[in-house]
């Protein structure tokens, strides 16, 4: 049976559409409170940014011009976070700025469009 | 439902719901097309077309319904449009919506205003595509004690949703499946290609 990082890791691989992120958020979220993790600040900002981007694209059309950039400018990112699950802080640290600056970058370009 | 109701309801779907071009769904499934219903159901005209064609169908049951619900937010401006219509008749009729999630770190509500126990109740939903908001809007009703007498949507888009609808619920009512809108489909696609075509000669 897979563990929670592993299913966590999962989802993160399957990409970026609203009942995936849903299940990432559950599961970072699940992490945070259960199990204890050594960086708990990871997994709040793994639940924080799919969560935001489900409210964005909950039952709204997305083009998929839109959902496959925004993928592309933050999923390297939540990987490379619950990489540094059992790193130390600088490298923690690093990869939180990292997905901060990234996830500044998509929103400064819209998580959605105007499909009219 | 008459012959009017169905033909201004379709034209008003057509005209401000359809969407074409790619789009991501939520399930991770792409299509070339969308059914923003809201855009219809959040209108005065459209609100009013709703509610006549859901609380006809309604009436057509052979049970006697006490509430009517579904998921938010796609079922919330439906469950409206028919409490003003069932007003205006003279039906009593409850509505309740289910949330996608329970409320966080409170009083973890999943159902607002949910009916009685051993109500007949009807799931409504404006798009259908897996099929997975109604399914999880039926197993709700169920857990809070309804009976789940039917299911009635807007619009059927044929991925396989109905299907599943059709298996767990003793009826399925879509008011219209994606054949009702395979001409607009044919001719925004036919639109898009010459646009494609003029753009390459325009280049060249």
């Amino acid at each position: 049976m897979p563990t929670a990082y592993e299913e966590l890791r999962i989802a993160i691989g399957r990409g970026f559409y609203v009942d995936n992120l849903r299940t990432i958020a559950e599961l970072s979220l699940e992490i945070l409170e259960k199990k204890n993790p050594r960086h708990p600040a990871i997994f709040l900002v793994l639940a924080s940014v799919s969560r935001w981007i489900t409210d964005a694209w909950y039952d709204v059309p997305i083009s998929a011009q839109v959902a496959s950039r925004v993928e592309g400018q933050l999923k390297p990112h939540l990987e490379a976070l619950l990489n540094a699950a059992d790193g130390d802080s600088d490298e923690v640290c690093a990869a939180l700025d990292a997905t901060a600056d990234a996830f500044r970058e998509a929103i400064s370009r819209g998580l959605d469009c105007d499909m009219t | 439902m008459t012959r009017e109701l169905t033909s201004a309801l379709r034209s008003l779907l057509a005209k401000r719901a359809l969407i074409v071009g790619p789009i991501t769904l939520s399930n991770g499934s792409h299509s070339n097309h969308y059914f923003d219903c809201k855009r219809v159901t959040l209108s005065s005209e459209g609100a009013g077309l709703v509610g006549e064609a859901v609380l006809d169908a309604i009436q057509g049951l052979p049970e006697k319904i006490e509430a009517i619900g579904g998921l938010t937010h796609g079922a919330d401006p439906i469950i409206g449009a028919v409490m003003m219509e069932a007003r205006q008749r003279g039906v009593s009729l409850n509505g309740f919506y289910v949330r996608k999630e329970p409320k966080n770190h409170g009083t973890r509500n999943l159902v607002e205003n949910a009916p009685l126990k051993g109500s007949n109740v009807v799931i409504v939903d404006d798009v259908v595509t897996a099929g997975g908001s109604v399914l999880k809007a039926i197993e709700v009703a169920e857990r809070e004690g309804c009976k789940v007498v039917a299911v009635i949507t807007l619009v059927d888009r044929l991925e396989g949703g109905g299907d599943k609808i059709r298996a767990r619920a003793k009826r399925y009512i879509p008011l219209y499946t994606l054949d009702d809108f395979r001409s607009e489909l044919e001719e925004c696609q036919q639109r898009t290609k010459n646009s494609e075509l003029l753009s390459v000669e325009v280049s060249t």
